[in-house]
């Protein structure tokens, strides 16, 4: 009996001990289970990321390309900017601030060597040909000397601003330029009239003096500072002159100067008065000799340009002060570097 | 790791992408501007470029003027568009007849001056609607009488009203 029970004990042991066993492992099973299902959720989850990362690094290479695209025309426009002020012969950038006399000295000394070339050139100044005579004017009275777009300050100088009276005479210096492209666009034994040089107030009591001289914007010229990214002097030009006097003063007109706005205006009456020439019934064997419609080819030009002196401001401090808010500083300078 | 290195390579698209955005925005303005620096004159030249004889012989402009440029939307309201300039331009243009042309009266001479101010005036009106910075021929008037005085001392009279792009 013993031996049986023996026999049949054992087998029940090590069954029992087997599932004994099992019961301790299976926990380490149901653990290593749920480590395989978290790993296997893991390795999903890192293909998804590196499938989106994958994406982003798509992004990140066109957004790299369009940066290198972008970098190209910040450069170009750096490039003709720097080129169109050119800082190393603006008159503005280069003017040498000097004390409110002294402007003063140089503004007398420039009107006395605007009015002598212009006279040794027997240029008419300060009138048309084409305007009406002023009958209102006494003959006998000596005519006051030519301004230049300074006639309050020919001969008088109120108390100015340093800072003021600096920025007429920059005026002043890009007026003197503007009058030698005018008398190089004639031939020196060529007349024509100087009519007005009109210019903007250079401050409160410049303008209280400036008079007929202030330039008066016309809703009609667009300025380059209108878009608030340059600063300019505006001058009003007027004088009279043929097509080709005009073109060379235009041509003349190099950076930082540019052409705002042109007016030309030729007195078609003269054509008019000059019709008991006109071509009466003529036989087409006269058709060679027809008489020019043209005979005086004088106009009167009104010509608006800007002297730019500060082109927009750097791009790289505006996307500096742009972007810093939101991020990092010294990462956003980092790929700016590429832009310097 | 892969994942690792590929998120640390990407965690400056954001940067990039708004630095992208916000140089694009300052740079458009800046081309803009630049494009417009030198229009006026490169206008001028194309429109004397027209008075060439090989294009428009014997041909004057007399005046020439940028005008207020108002452009009304479609409530009505007025608004001004920056981007455009109004110019108006007048001259005159004088009609010569081929020596080969025997007109026998007065009457055939009035119709050959007529045909020939008419291909004249199709060739300037082309030569100006080809200018580059020409956006629109808002109005064109050709007069041969009054202005103008195609019969006897033979040129027409042109006035164009033309809308002008100068940021081309």
């Amino acid at each position: 009996m013993k031996r049986i029970v023996l026999l049949f004990s054992l087998p029940v042991m090590v069954f029992l001990v087997l599932l004994l066993f099992s019961f301790s492992f299976q926990d380490r099973v149901q653990e290593k289970l749920k480590t395989l299902e978290k790993l296997d959720k893991d390795i999903i989850e890192t293909d998804a990321n590196l499938e989106i990362e994958n994406l982003f690094a798509n992004d990140l290479s066109l957004a790299t390309e369009d940066f290198e695209d972008i970098t190209r025309r910040v450069i170009a426009q750096k490039k003709f900017w720097n080129e169109f002020v050119n800082p190393d012969l603006n008159i503005v950038t280069n003017h040498g601030i000097k004390s409110s006399s002294g402007v003063n000295t140089e503004i007398n000394k420039l009107l006395s060597f605007l009015n002598r070339t212009f006279d040794s050139r027997k240029v008419k100044l300060g009138f048309s040909n084409l305007s009406e005579p002023n009958f209102f004017t006494p003959q006998n009275q000596q005519p006051k000397r030519y301004g230049f777009g300074f006639t309050a300050y020919d001969g008088f100088w109120p108390s100015f601003e340093k800072q003021e009276a600096n920025d007429l005479l920059k005026q002043a210096k890009i007026i003197k330029e503007m009058c030698e492209f005018l008398l190089d666009s004639f031939d020196d034994n060529e007349n024509f009239n100087l009519i007005t040089i009109k210019r903007e107030t250079a401050g409160s009591e410049d303008n209280k003096h400036i008079g007929d001289n202030l330039y008066a914007k016309n809703s009609d010229t667009h300025l380059l500072r209108e878009s608030g990214l340059v600063q300019s002097y505006v001058f009003e030009i007027s004088f009279t002159g043929k097509t080709q006097n005009c073109r060379s003063f235009i041509n003349q007109l190099r950076p930082p100067y540019t052409l705002r706005s042109l007016k030309a205006y030729r007195n078609v009456l003269l054509d008019v008065e000059n019709r008991q020439d006109s071509f009466e019934e003529p036989s087409p064997s006269n058709e060679t000799d027809i008489l020019p419609i043209i005979r005086d080819i004088t106009s009167t030009f009104t010509v608006v340009v800007e002297y730019v002196f500060a082109g927009p401001v750097d791009i790289n401090n505006q996307i500096q002060n742009d972007l810093t808010k939101s991020f990092d500083e010294d990462e956003v300078s980092e790929i700016l570097k590429e832009i310097q | 790791m892969e994942l690792e290195k590929t998120k640390s390579s990407n965690k400056n698209l954001g940067l990039f992408v708004e630095i992208n955005r916000v140089l694009d925005h300052h740079l458009r303005k800046q081309e803009n501007l630049s494009s417009n620096v030198f229009s006026l004159q490169k206008f001028l030249n194309e429109l004397q470029a027209i008075l060439h004889p090989d294009i428009s012989e014997n041909t004057w402009i007399d005046t020439m003027e940028f005008m207020p440029l108002t452009m009304s939307n479609n409530n009505g309201i007025l608004s001004e568009k920056v981007d455009l300039q109004k110019l108006k331009i007048t001259g005159r243009y004088l009609v010569k007849l081929e020596n080969s042309l025997n007109p026998s009266s007065i009457d055939d001479r009035k119709l050959l001056l007529i045909e020939e101010s008419g291909r004249r005036q199709e060739k300037l009106t082309q030569a100006i609607t080809e200018i580059d910075h020409v956006a629109k021929v808002n109005q064109k008037v050709f007069s041969i009488e009054g202005k103008g005085d195609l019969y006897k001392r033979q040129f027409t009279y042109f006035e164009f009203d033309l809308l002008l792009d100068l940021k081309k």
